[in-house]
Formats: C-alpha cells, sequence, structure tokens
C-alpha cells in the first residue's frame, strides 16, 4: 500500500513538471517569442495539449491502478514534445531540451527500460528532423546537433539511471536497516511473543511488498508444522491448522534446514495446493526460511506472492532469511522467558505448600519471604515484608529469653558453620506457646552471606507428647514399685521367724492383695498396648448391661463405705451386641474412677436411657471435677490431669484411655461434661445394631421386645388395660440335624403368629419365644390363653424332638412386680456363648 | 524412746515400714496417709524422724521437707522414702533438706541401716 502511495505521489510530481512545461512552450509559441512554422497545425496541438494537461492533472488516472500504464504516458509524452519541436523547427527549435522530459520521468519512475527506449527514441526524432530540414540549414550544423541531442539523451538516460538505481538501492537498503532495527528493537522490549512474531511476519511482508505470509511453528512430538501466524486472504481459516511432516514447501525446508525461493509453485512438486483451496488464495511464489535455536529446528517462516505478482529474488530470500533469524532469536527468547517463569512458579509452589515454615531473609536480616507456615507462625502480615527480623519475629530461646542477643543468624558467619540446628520459642498472639525446630543455612557468595535461609518446624506437639511418654514411664514405674515393694517387704518381713501367726496369716493376705494390684496394672499395660497396636478383640455377644452395672456397683460398694451409689435402671434385661468382658472393664474403670475422684464420698449415680435403636448411659460422680482445659484431653493415652509430684490418685493415666478405645470398637460414643467442684459425668452411647426382625423365624428379636414391652406394659398399668404376657420355651433333641431343628423353630414361630394381632408381640431369642398380647377384656385374654396353651400341646405331641416349656401371666391378676420377677428370671436363662 | 512419724498413701506400703520398725526396736510410731496429716503431726508431736512418701495426695514430700526445715523450731530428721529413683530426684530430696534418701522397693535391711543410722543407734 506505501509504495502505491509513493508512485502517486511521484506521478503527481511528473504531472506538475509537465504541465509546466507545455504550458511554457504554448504561452511562448502563442506570443511568438519561439517562431511557429505550421500555425495550422499549431492550433490542433493547443487543444490536443489542453486536453492532455487537464486530463493528467484534474482527472489524475495514476489513482487507479488499472487504467494506469505509465509507459504509455511516457510514449504519449515524447510523441507531443516531438511534435512541439518538430511545428518549431526541428533541430534548429528552441524547444528540443523538452525531449529530455520522457527520459526524466521515467528515470524518476525507475522504470529503466523505458528511460532507455525514451531516449533511443529521442535520437531517431531528432535524427529524423535533421534529415527533413537539411534544405533549410548547413547539413554539417544538422548532423553535429543531431549528434549533440541524441548523445546528450542517451548519456543522460544512463547518467539518470545510474543515479536513480543507487537511490533507490539506498533507499530499500535504509528501509530495510529501519525495518530490522524496529523489530530488534520490538524483540528487546517486549516479551509477548505473540505480538512480536505478528510484527516480524507483518513487517517482512511490507518490506518484500508481498500478499501474505506465515509463521510456521514445529510440534516436537509429531513433527507437524502449526500455522501460528497467517496473514494474507482468509488468514483465519488457516490458524491452528497442521502440515504434515514433510509437506508443503515449509515442510520441505525444515526438513532439509535451508531456506529456498519458489517462484512457480504450481510446478513445484513440494507444492501443497491443499490451502489455497481454503482460502481462495492463488500462490504464484514462495519464499520459506527456517527458524532455528542451537541448530533446532522449531518452524518457518514463509512469504508468498499471488499468482499476479512479481516473483522473488535471492535479495528477498537474504531479507527473509534475516527475518527468519529474528524470529527465532524471539522465540528462544521467549521459551527461556518462559522456563524461567514457569521455574519460578514452580519454586514459589514449592515454598508455599512445603509443610514447614521458610523464611528468607536478607544480609541484613530484613525479611523477604515467607511461606505461609512461617506467617501463620510468626503472625507475619504482608506489611511486614521488607522489616527486620528483631521487629517482627520474636524469637526467644526455651528459657523465653530474647534470642535476638545471641542471634543464631551470627553463628553462621562468626563460626562459618554450613547450616545451624536449634530451637526457640515463640509467644504467637491469644495462642499457647510454641517450640519451634530450627534449621537455618545461608546462600553464600564469595564468603559474604546474600541469604539466610530459616526453615521451621513446630515440635511444640511432639515435645509435649515426650513428656508426656516419660511421665507415663514414670507413674508407671512408681505404680508398679508400690505393689512389689510391698509384696517384697512382707514377705521379707515373713521371713524372719519371730512373726506370729496371725500377722503372718495377714501379711499373706497383704502380699496376695498387692500380687492382684500388680496383675492388673500388667493387664492395662498389655491392654493398652494391644489398644495401641489396634489389636484389641471384641466379641459380640448379646450382653445384658444392665446385668454388668449391678456387677459392678455390687463391687465397689464392697470397696468403699462413703459413696452412694443410685442406679436408675429399666426392670428389663438391656439388651445390646457386646463383649461381656470389655463391657464389664468399661463400667469397672468409669466408676473406679467416680469413686477416686470423689474422695469425699456422695453419690455415684449410673442411669441408662433405652432407646430402642440406641442406649445411653450416664455415669456420674460428686467429686472434684475436671477443670475445662483438661477435658479435651482425658482420653489421651498417658494423660493425667495431675501430672505434679502430688500424686491424687492411683493408677496409670490409662484407664479413660482403654475406656474410649472399648465404646469404640462397639461403634459407641463417649463424652464428658464436668464443673470443678461438683462433679463429673460420663455420657455412653451404645447402638443396638441387631437386626430388628429374627432372620430365621421372621419375628421380631429378642433385644428389642425389652424395650417395646417396657413402654407397652408401662401405659397398660397406668390405664390399667389388661395384657397377657407368655414365655414360650422350647428346646430341640440333639437328634435333630440343623435343617429339621430350623424347620421346627419356624412352625413354632407361625403357629405362634397365628394368634397375634397388629397391636400384639411376638419376639424371638435363642431357645425362646416371647408373646405379648393386650386386650381391653380380661376374660377375651383368658380364653385366648387357653386356646393358644391347647394349641402348643397339640404341636408338641406332633412334633417329635420339640420339647415346650410355657408360662402365661396376665395382668392385672397377676401383680406388676411379679411380672417383671418373671421376665428377668425367664431372660436369664438365655444362653449367653451363642454369638451373633 | 524414739518417735518416729511414718507418712504414705498407700496403707500397705505404711504398715510394711510400721511392722518393720516394730520388729527392730522400741519406737513411738505415728502414721499419716496425707501431707497435711503430717505436716500437724510434725509440728505437734515434733518427732525425731519423719519417713516420707513423695507423692503424696496432697502436698507432695518436697515441700513437707521445706516446710520442715525452715521451721527453726523443728529438728525432724527427714528420710525420704519415694519410688522415684532418678538423681535429680535424689538431688532435689537433698537440696530440700533431706537428710537419707531410700527408693522403693527396699530391702528390711536398708530401711533399718538408714533409721538406726539417723538415729545415731
Amino acid at each position: 500500500m506505501k509504495s502505491f502511495e509513493e508512485n502517486i505521489k511521484r506521478e503527481k510530481f511528473i504531472s506538475f513538471l509537465r504541465t509546466i512545461f507545455l504550458l511554457t512552450s504554448l504561452i511562448l509559441i502563442k506570443f511568438d517569442l519561439i517562431p511557429t512554422y505550421h500555425p495550422n497545425l499549431f492550433n490542433i496541438l493547443l487543444i490536443i495539449y489542453s486536453a492532455y494537461i487537464l486530463f493528467t492533472t484534474f482527472l489524475p488516472v495514476y489513482t487507479y491502478p488499472f487504467l494506469y500504464k505509465h509507459q504509455i504516458f511516457s510514449a504519449i509524452d515524447t510523441i507531443l514534445i516531438a511534435s512541439l519541436v518538430y511545428i518549431t523547427g526541428g533541430v534548429v527549435s528552441n524547444l528540443y531540451l523538452f525531449l529530455l522530459f520522457p527520459i526524466i520521468s521515467a528515470t524518476l519512475r525507475y522504470d529503466f527500460k523505458t528511460s532507455f527506449l525514451c531516449s533511443i527514441l529521442v535520437t531517431l526524432i531528432f535524427l529524423y528532423f535533421g534529415i527533413i530540414y537539411k534544405e533549410q540549414e548547413i547539413l554539417s550544423s544538422t548532423i553535429l546537433r543531431v549528434i549533440e541531442l541524441g548523445g546528450l539523451s542517451i548519456l543522460l538516460s544512463i547518467f539518470l539511471n545510474y543515479v536513480a538505481k543507487e537511490t533507490l538501492k539506498l533507499q530499500l537498503k535504509i528501509k530495510e536497516t529501519e525495518t530490522f532495527h524496529k523489530i530488534n528493537q520490538i524483540i528487546n522490549s517486549s516479551l509477548d511473543l505473540d505480538y512480536v512474531l505478528s510484527a516480524i511476519l507483518d513487517s517482512s511482508i511490507n518490506l518484500l511488498g508481498a500478499d501474505g505470509g506465515t509463521i510456521f511453528l514445529k510440534d516436537k512430538e509429531t513433527g507437524e508444522l502449526i500455522f501460528e501466524k497467517v496473514r494474507g486472504e482468509k488468514e483465519e481459516k488457516l490458524i491452528g491448522k497442521r502440515l504434515k511432516k514433510g509437506e508443503g514447501i515449509a515442510g520441505w525446508v525444515v526438513e532439509n534446514g535451508e531456506g529456498i525461493v519458489v517462484n512457480q509453485v504450481l510446478k513445484d512438486h513440494r507444492f501443497s495446493p491443499h490451502f489455497d483451496e481454503i482460502t481462495g488464495f492463488k500462490t504464484g511464489s514462495v519464499i520459506c526460511a527456517p527458524l532455528k535455536i542451537d541448530n533446532e529446528i522449531i518452524g518457518a517462516l514463509e512469504i508468498v506472492n499471488s499468482v499476479y505478482k512479481k516473483p522473488f529474488t535471492s535479495h528477498d530470500l537474504y531479507l527473509v532469511t534475516n527475518f527468519a533469524n529474528e524470529a527465532s532469536i524471539a522465540l528462544n527468547k521467549a521459551i527461556l522467558y518462559n522456563i524461567v517463569n514457569t521455574e519460578k512458579e514452580r519454586m514459589q509452589r514449592i515454598i508455599e505448600n512445603i509443610a514447614d515454615g521458610l523464611i528468607i531473609l536478607d544480609d541484613k536480616k530484613n525479611i523477604k519471604i515467607v511461606n505461609p507456615i512461617a506467617q501463620d507462625l510468626f503472625s507475619i502480615t504482608p506489611d511486614d515484608i521488607n522489616k527486620n527480623c528483631k521487629d517482627i519475629l520474636k524469637c526467644k530461646d526455651l528459657k523465653g529469653n530474647i534470642l535476638c542477643i545471641d542471634c543464631p543468624l551470627d553463628k553462621l558467619s562468626t563460626q562459618n558453620l554450613p547450616y545451624f540446628q536449634y530451637e526457640m520459642k515463640i509467644f504467637p498472639q491469644n495462642r499457647k506457646e510454641r517450640i519451634l525446630g530450627c534449621n537455618l543455612s545461608a546462600l553464600w557468595e564469595n564468603s559474604k552471606i546474600l541469604d539466610y535461609i530459616l526453615a521451621v518446624r513446630d515440635v511444640s506437639v511432639s515435645k509435649e507428647l515426650e513428656k508426656l511418654k516419660s511421665e507415663f514411664v514414670a507413674n508407671v514405674s512408681h505404680e508398679l514399685k508400690t505393689p512389689l515393694t510391698a509384696i517384697k517387704g512382707y514377705s521379707e518381713l515373713l521371713l524372719t521367724s519371730s512373726i506370729n501367726e496371725e500377722k503372718a496369716k495377714n501379711f499373706i493376705k497383704i502380699i496376695n492383695q498387692e500380687a492382684d494390684r500388680l496383675t492388673k496394672l500388667i493387664n492395662d499395660l498389655l491392654d493398652i498396648s494391644k489398644l495401641e497396636a489396634g489389636r484389641i478383640e471384641i466379641r459380640k455377644e448379646v450382653v445384658d448391661i444392665r446385668k454388668i452395672i449391678r456387677n459392678r456397683v455390687s463391687f465397689f460398694k464392697g470397696q468403699t463405705n462413703i459413696h452412694t451409689f443410685i442406679l436408675s435402671l429399666p426392670d428389663f434385661p438391656v439388651l445390646i451386641p457386646g463383649d461381656q468382658d470389655r463391657l464389664t472393664q468399661v463400667f469397672h474403670n468409669l466408676i473406679d474412677n467416680a469413686v477416686k475422684y470423689s474422695p469425699k464420698g456422695g453419690e455415684i449415680s449410673i442411669n441408662i436411657q433405652d432407646k430402642v435403636k440406641m442406649i445411653i448411659v450416664d455415669v456420674s460422680d460428686q467429686g472434684e471435677g475436671i477443670s475445662p482445659e483438661y477435658l479435651p484431653y482425658i482420653f489421651d493415652r498417658f494423660y493425667r490431669a495431675d501430672s505434679s509430684l502430688t500424686k491424687k490418685k492411683s493408677g496409670t493415666g490409662l484407664g479413660l484411655s482403654i475406656v474410649k478405645s472399648i465404646v469404640d470398637a462397639h461403634k459407641g460414643k463417649i463424652n464428658v461434661t464436668s464443673k470443678v467442684g461438683e462433679g463429673t459425668t460420663f455420657t455412653l452411647e451404645f447402638p443396638r445394631d441387631f437386626p430388628v426382625v429374627d432372620p430365621l423365624t421372621k419375628t421380631l428379636f429378642l433385644p428389642f421386645f425389652f424395650p417395646l414391652v417396657w413402654q407397652f406394659i408401662n401405659k397398660a398399668r397406668e390405664r390399667e388395660n389388661p395384657f397377657l404376657i407368655g414365655c414360650i420355651k422350647y428346646e430341640l433333641d440333639d437328634s435333630l440335624n440343623i435343617r429339621e431343628k430350623d424347620v421346627g423353630k419356624q412352625k413354632l414361630a407361625q403357629l405362634l403368629r397365628g394368634f397375634i394381632r397388629v397391636t400384639d408381640m411376638l419376639a424371638h431369642g435363642i431357645g425362646y419365644f416371647y408373646i405379648f398380647i393386650m386386650d381391653t377384656d380380661p376374660l377375651k385374654l383368658q380364653i385366648f390363653q387357653q386356646r393358644l396353651l391347647q394349641s402348643l400341646i397339640a404341636f408338641s405331641k406332633l412334633e417329635t424332638g420339640i420339647n415346650l416349656d410355657t408360662q402365661f401371666l396376665q395382668f392385672p391378676k397377676n401383680s406388676f412386680s411379679e411380672i417383671i420377677n418373671f421376665l428377668n428370671s425367664s431372660f436369664y436363662g438365655l444362653p449367653q456363648e451363642e454369638t451373633l | 524412746m524414739k518417735r518416729i512419724l511414718v507418712v504414705d498413701d498407700e496403707p500397705n506400703v505404711r504398715n510394711l515400714v510400721v511392722e518393720t520398725l516394730n520388729y527392730i526396736g522400741n519406737y513411738e510410731i505415728m502414721e499419716a496417709s496425707t501431707g497435711k496429716e503430717a505436716l500437724d503431726i510434725v509440728k505437734n508431736e515434733k518427732p525425731d524422724l519423719i519417713i516420707l512418701d513423695i507423692m503424696l495426695p496432697d502436698i507432695d514430700g518436697y515441700t513437707i521437707c521445706e516446710q520442715i526445715k525452715e521451721n527453726p523450731s523443728l529438728d525432724t530428721l527427714i528420710l525420704i522414702l519415694s519410688a522415684r529413683n532418678s538423681d535429680i530426684d535424689k538431688k532435689v530430696g537433698y537440696g530440700m533438706g533431706a537428710d537419707d534418701y531410700l527408693t522403693k522397693p527396699f530391702t528390711l535391711k536398708e530401711l533399718i541401716e538408714k533409721v538406726q543410722n539417723l538415729l545415731g543407734e
């Protein structure tokens, strides 16, 4: 586009010159300053000239490229000026020098061929004029004139051509230099690869006056060339398209690593016409040069002209190669920049995600980089960056003295250490003090420290744990030594002969007691080690938690006389799936604690709430209570609220930890609430995760029967509603095989099911059926009982191998307490060893 | 007759010491199971020797030691009897003014020797 504008400027100038020449000549002739030899011809010429001047000045044809051919105008100029010279005397005319105008104008257009042709033409014209006018003038002077003018025009043409050519070269050189300078500037000032590549492509197309171009980048994995940047017709259609490995001229260039010019692509087998079909562009000639980084070819720069344009020259290839080099530099720079950037981001991410705190300080101990963990530990805000560490970190040594006086950072330089490890304390606002393990190192340059690298790790927890462990060991050894002391001492006393029999008996009793105590302690320790290894075995039986609690309470009643036990337990068995021994251990430890921590006595209350699908047990004391700060830790192993020398209570500090582990193994939950001086309550939740329906008999499973019946009969008692409760105990002969036993059970269940209605209940335990029937009419119940009994007698006669033992009670015929006793006693016959 | 106070919260251990003392000589023996009791008895009865456990339910043995030694009207000798047997514990014990230190479990001979030694018998 730019070159076309330059053409217009030039043509305007030539047009102006032409107008001046012709007008001046016409005026001079008109006013007889130059003689006219053909006045009639002059008038015709006057008209033609005026029209021509008007045409070229006011209707500038050169603005329409399709109309304008400057060679034609050079020819018209030559003919017109020659005719002007002709009518003013030919060789003797004063206007003969004007004939040089077409030569000058052609040269100005850098059209050297036309310029030269013009000079020949002018010479011929003079020669002709010389011949036609020779009769009126002296021949010798005519020849002289001809030689003079002809030679002059030829020389002028040659000279002007030379000057113009050199000027053109110079201009091009300047333009090239300017372009490359600009490109260099862009590459140096911009890291935007997209922009740089666009600029290089645009500049090369512009400099070559080409129609379009492409920058290809090689896909390293497949070797394909990707259209990265495209200029030209419908360029958007090509972006992102791919040339197969070796496809097209660009493919050849990338494979061979050298640039080429192909001026008639259609005749070249390497050319791939496929992409012209996409865009509709007609490629005529192509220049392509490879993009190289360290001898590795990473792509190509291709410049194209359409078939309508002039072919490319070898100089153009030189230029494109240079552009390709510039593009390679830009790409290399961008790749390096990307690598640096990616690495930087990666380092940043590593620093941010390190599990330890990291602080980088400069040589003046100003904080430079802090990762999130260090930020959190030291409460560092973004404002603190670049501030001195003394004002921000506030490091203290383990005794709580300010560490800056003897700053560990200085030790690196003064003692020339590669790294330095130490521990310090910090006191974050509103939080507990933390102990930090520090690892200090430095970046050195020429024996001068550039940066300090401080990595810190919060070791408070492990320190605390270490302390707890050693306390635990001390506690355990103390607890082991106490019974040992007694055993050893009393046995030594026994060995002295002068002990009377009564005393000796007492001593042996004590030794026995202390040995028991030692055993229990060792068992606890074994338990805890098992728990620690996750190896606790829980047998799932049907256990009556109420029975376990009663058993433990009666044990502790024998141990203390200052505590009162208040039990609030259901009248019926509270059956849950669990391990009898382990659950006994749970309640033993809890009651033991309640006794220990209420040394002044008081009430210890245990309360069971049966929620059918779950049971809740509360164990409360009126003891000293636990202060809130210790509450979260009381289930921790090795933890004792009293770790000081005053051994308030004996024990290993394992009891509650064991309790929690056992409860967890039962899928239960344990919670504690406490008030100092008022007492502590432990709340346990055990799921009753039995199947509700007995899978074998399709009747209610026994553990759910008791809580439901409990609700029903309480209501019935309040409203004085009569009900019947029956226990049908069955025994299966060993002569029956498993299948026959199952069938027998099912038949019995079927029979019983026939007697119940929606509001009634039938439950199955192992060896038992319970039946519960409510009715407003006691008489109906009586009849019902008789019919059921008869059916059962008939059943046992019919089914050999099944022995039945049946017992029925009716309310209010039988008293409420009678019914409770009946339910309790019948249940206690339930075989415990059958596991689920 | 020398008067000895035995302080231990474990009745069996306390009883053992008492039995041993009874066995070797004629002493007037007093017993305490808590620190507070012990201090009361020391003040009121001014025993010649106190055999003192460290881990007591209320006040620890070192504190009792210190309080006895700080009171110029008392010249009670102190024998610490403790399951804690580290050097630090012993140092603390002596630092607090204990006259001797015996670790649990002990042999009767050790106990007898230390008691007799302290009482100059």
